[in-house]
């Protein structure tokens, strides 16, 4: 498995006592990348391409592997206040702040706490919110190799899937095996959503895009419709030959949406 | 010659269904509609059951032991507390082992003491209280956090305790379980508490936890090889608490069938393998859920292990390594003596129904271990 190759550096940042690991390069306007349910997968396309108009810096959310877990996290919202000190304490400020799956659900409780250092922020295939007709599937008692295959509108056409999942997943252990867990710590019940956010979301006042693939089979688009009708002056756009994890499949299309948003 | 008591065991199987759903539902469990669930044919079930358990009583078992699934054509009992009630009433020597109340599963710890000290109460002091941490799938079908599985089961287990020992009222904040009063009136008869047990198959976190507690540890029907393994992982970690293991402390689940002749018990021992191993087909994810172990690769690969289809050994080979007993009177007493003596377990728990099998030919096996072979196994 060979890493995209664009030059990064790895780094721990101070969070309170916690040290939290930050892949960062690029340059421009800061781009805090949150990772999702697939847990870290390391350096990614998507965070090459983004370099290209932002510095990434693109966490190892504690208790995925990487970074240890604070025994005080075992929420989404713990996650989001995690960030928000993480924010602080680095002083960053004009922080475009992209969340993906469940990374997507810990930037909207970020933004809903404060949207003081943030720029713009961007959702994509976010959980967080129920939906009102269809389900969010339930990735936790799916076999891991299907639920990757499910993410993905079509696994053959993506190079991401095939550096990545090309061979089969080990089905124990590793940073994935931590990442699951922390994920079902967080969102085994209810499953991958907080019923209160909705109403949070007209608080948050930042420029937001929401971002969906057209084929997502892992969360509904209704709760992108959700997240636009919740966060004032929101936008939805959806990606084509895509499936939930974006990031993955569309990297350029992303980055491009994206980069396209905060620019304005 | 050490003292065994001997206890009757059935998972009170649903037998009603269709074979041919296995087809599409190769693991029987969570996803397997319930549509195929009959409650005519489950009422009679249970009666049958309940019956048979009569049997036991009066034919001379020690105990009877109960238990306790979910989404599980191959245990009726979703509640163990219920069995355990009914046999309270209806049999009167037997003790109750229930192996066990899946603690983690537990969203009231509390009740449970109280309805625990019910069941020792009516049955005037006759409740062996097992506690276990439940499969996988008992966690999904419950809906509680596989994550929390072993701090549950941990906290749940000393909330039963300080409820059964110290004098209420007191206040209980713990990190999962929070009251503002514990005081039930409702407490068991044996003091200071009834005897508790503790039934794994091969994770050794809970033989440890079993051995610090003093607390009989049953296998349930792992390979003996590995059986051992577990046993000697108690005995050293009694001898660090600084006591000495005995047989009392060691229990083992086997599954035997006895009828009048060979060829009768030979036919009906195949009804163990009634499931075709569909316990072994279940999804890692239901099985060991992230979390619900220690993100421990070699842990989780050993409780697979031991979860592989039964039906993979020949039925011949399940006999030879005593995976499987069944014979006459005297071809099991012999064998069940062997294995009694070379794991020098204190409990047997005789798997002596499943599947198909008929209430006669299972009434048979019962009387035929009440007048031939417990005795035989008691006198050597």
């Amino acid at each position: 498995m060979t890493t995209p190759a664009h030059p990064f550096t790895e780094q721990r940042l101070s969070v309170g006592p916690a040290q939290l690991l930050v892949r960062r390069t690029g340059s421009g306007g800061p781009a805090l990348v949150l990772h999702g349910e697939e847990g870290d997968e390391g350096w990614l396309a998507f965070h090459s391409a983004l370099a290209a108009s932002h510095e990434v810096l693109a966490p190892s959310h504690p208790g995925y592997g990487s970074t240890e877990c604070p025994e005080w996290i075992s929420e989404v919202r713990h996650q989001a206040a995690f960030y928000q000190w993480f924010l602080q304490q680095h002083d960053l400020r004009g922080v475009d702040l992209i969340g993906v799956g469940l990374g997507g659900w810990i930037a909207a409780a970020m933004a809903v706490m404060s949207t003081e250092r943030l720029a713009h922020l961007v959702l994509v295939g976010a959980m967080g919110v129920k939906p009102e007709r269809g389900e969010i599937f339930d990735i936790f008692i799916t076999p891991w190799q299907q639920v990757i295959d499910r993410s993905f509108h079509d696994p053959k056409a993506s190079p991401e899937y095939q550096r990545l999942y090309g061979t089969p997943v080990p089905e124990f252990g590793g940073a994935r095996e931590a990442g699951k867990t922390m994920s079902i710590r967080m969102a085994f019940r209810p499953y991958m959503y907080d019923p209160v956010l909705p109403g949070m979301l007209g608080k948050v006042q930042v420029p937001t895009l929401v971002v969906w693939g057209d084929d997502d089979r892992i969360t509904p688009i209704e709760c992108g419709e959700i997240y636009r009708q919740g966060i004032p002056g929101a936008q939805l756009r959806t990606l084509p030959r895509c499936g939930h994890w974006a990031h993955m499949e569309q990297p350029d299309a992303l980055a491009a949406v994206i980069r396209d948003f905060t620019a304005r | 010659m050490f003292k065994t008591d001997y206890y009757y065991f059935s998972e009170q199987p649903y037998t009603a269904y269709d074979p041919a759903i296995q087809a599409e539902h190769p693991s029987l469990r969570l996803l397997t509609p319930n549509s195929n669930f009959d409650p005519q044919a489950a009422s009679e079930l249970f009666s049958r059951y309940h019956d048979e358990y009569q049997i036991a009583d009066e034919s001379g078992f020690d105990g009877i032991m109960i238990n306790e699934h979910h989404t599980a054509p191959f245990c009726m009992q979703a509640s163990i507390n219920i069995t355990g009630a009914v046999l309270a009433k209806i049999t009167k020597r037997a003790k109750i082992l229930m192996l066990g109340a899946p603690l983690p599963v537990v969203e009231n710890p509390l009740r449970l003491a109280e309805e625990l000290g019910m069941i020792d109460c009516i049955s005037k002091g006759r409740l062996i209280s097992g506690f276990v941490r439940g499969g996988g799938v008992e966690s999904l079908a419950n809906n509680v956090n596989p994550a929390y599985n072993r701090e549950r089961f941990e906290e749940a287990h000393d909330l039963i305790i300080a409820t059964w020992t110290k004098p209420g009222p007191f206040r209980w904040e713990g990190k999962h379980f929070q009251y503002r009063v514990v005081n039930p009136w409702s407490l068991p008869l044996q003091k200071p508490h009834p005897l508790i047990m503790v039934p794994g198959t091969a994770s050794p976190e809970t033989v440890v936890w079993a051995a610090r507690h003093r607390y009989p540890y049953v296998v349930l029907g792992s390979f003996l090889e590995q059986t051992q393994e577990l046993i000697e992982i108690y005995r050293e970690t009694a001898a660090e608490e600084g006591y000495e293991m005995g047989p009392q402390h060691i229990g083992y689940l086997i599954r035997v069938f006895v009828a009048d002749t060979e060829e009768k018990a030979q036919q009906e021992g195949m009804n163990f393998f009634w499931q075709k191993g569909s316990l072994g087909k279940q999804p890692r994810e239901w099985m060991a859920p992230p979390g619900y172990a220690t993100v421990d690769v070699a842990g989780i690969r050993r409780l697979r292990a031991v979860s592989k289809p039964f039906d993979t050994l020949a039925y011949q080979e399940a006999q030879d390594n005593y995976q499987v007993v069944v014979g006459t009177p005297d071809t099991v007493t012999e064998k069940l003596r062997y294995v009694r003596d070379l794991l020098g377990v204190g409990h047997m728990c005789l798997w002596a129904m499943d599947g198909y099998m008929s209430h006669k030919d299972t009434a048979r096996c019962i009387e035929l271990f009440g007048k031939e072979v417990l005795p035989a196994l008691r006198a050597r």
